[in-house]
């Protein structure tokens, strides 16, 4: 794993991996969007609305997977001091967040037509909420400290703590009475949703997924960067005081 | 032509399609974001980077 640590390395590996992640990502949009606005099916009691799980339902999915991938990153940055997993936490963290605002709000526009309201607190809504909160508090805790280390070991803490709500919001809506419906499968031998929802849905999970690989691979690569154009500056403030 | 080919929505459409342009700004604005953010630090690292010869 660590001889990915070396920054030619993840590039070449990085620059390897997009031309075919957009191409993914393209096709798999391309199709989900065509299926979607192609596909008639109306639900028996969403009626149109069901239209609206295509873009919720991938974004809340890829909300929680983002921050995981950033509790592993950051547990792999504490245990092992890889220097590239605090760099890949740093780039998901923004994605996250969008996705976590995109849910939020696709989930209100959802909410209104069948709830009668757009927000109500019940425990997976406010849990959606306290995950965007924590990606906030991620990102500025990054960007309040000047020492890169104390940072990445600090954000990597909050990131950890912060995990707990994972659970919490998967199993909120079993573990308690929530206007949230229950969890549906789409996986497994006997998946509960409509045969004509599944191909797009998946097509849509499969463009989010792609998606947020590019935007990672792209935001780490601006990271590398923007440490390389700190370490530049300052091996010049050295050689200019040493003149 | 587009009203042609995108489907009637029913009475929530306004709904319907606030999401998916909610999805389309959020998505695009991210991509736009990051791919200029790192275009930007590609080229300031090349202006910075010390000049052989």
């Amino acid at each position: 794993m660590h001889k990915f640590a070396n920054p030619a390395r993840f590039n070449r590996l990085a620059n390897a991996i997009l031309p075919w992640a957009t191409g993914v990502m393209v096709i798999a949009f391309t199709y989900g969007l065509y299926l979607i606005f192609t596909n008639s099916y109306v639900d028996s009691k969403q009626g149109e609305t069901i239209a609206i799980m295509y873009v919720h339902v991938p974004a809340a999915m890829l909300s929680m997977g983002a921050y995981a991938s950033i509790a592993i990153a950051s547990f792999v940055y504490l245990v092992w001091r890889h220097p590239l997993a605090t760099i890949a936490g740093r780039a998901m963290a923004p994605i996250g967040a969008g996705l976590t605002a995109l849910a939020l709000i696709t989930g209100m526009l959802w909410g209104e037509p069948m709830w009668g309201t757009y927000w109500v607190w019940d425990a997976r809504l406010t849990g959606m909420l306290v995950l965007l909160f924590l990606y906030i508090g991620y990102m500025a805790l990054w960007s309040a400290m000047d020492d890169a280390e104390k940072a990445a070991r600090a954000t990597a803490i909050v990131a950890l703590v912060g995990a707990v709500n994972l659970p919490i919001i998967k199993y909120s809506v079993e573990w308690w009475n929530t206007l949230h419906q229950p969890a549906s499968s789409l996986l497994g031998s006997n998946p509960n949703i409509h045969p004509d929802l599944q191909a797009p849905l998946w097509a849509m999970v499969i463009a989010f997924q792609a998606y947020f690989a590019v935007l990672t691979l792209v935001g780490m690569k601006m990271e590398l960067n923007r440490r390389k154009i700190i370490a530049l500056k300052s091996a010049r403030m050295h050689s200019a005081g040493g003149e | 032509m587009m009203m042609d080919f995108l489907p009637d929505m029913g009475e929530y459409a306004n709904y319907i399609w606030g999401s998916y342009a909610a999805a389309a700004i959020i998505l695009i604005g991210m991509a736009v974001i990051t791919v200029l953010s790192h275009k930007r630090k590609k080229a300031e690292v090349q202006r910075l980077k010390p000049k052989r010869g």
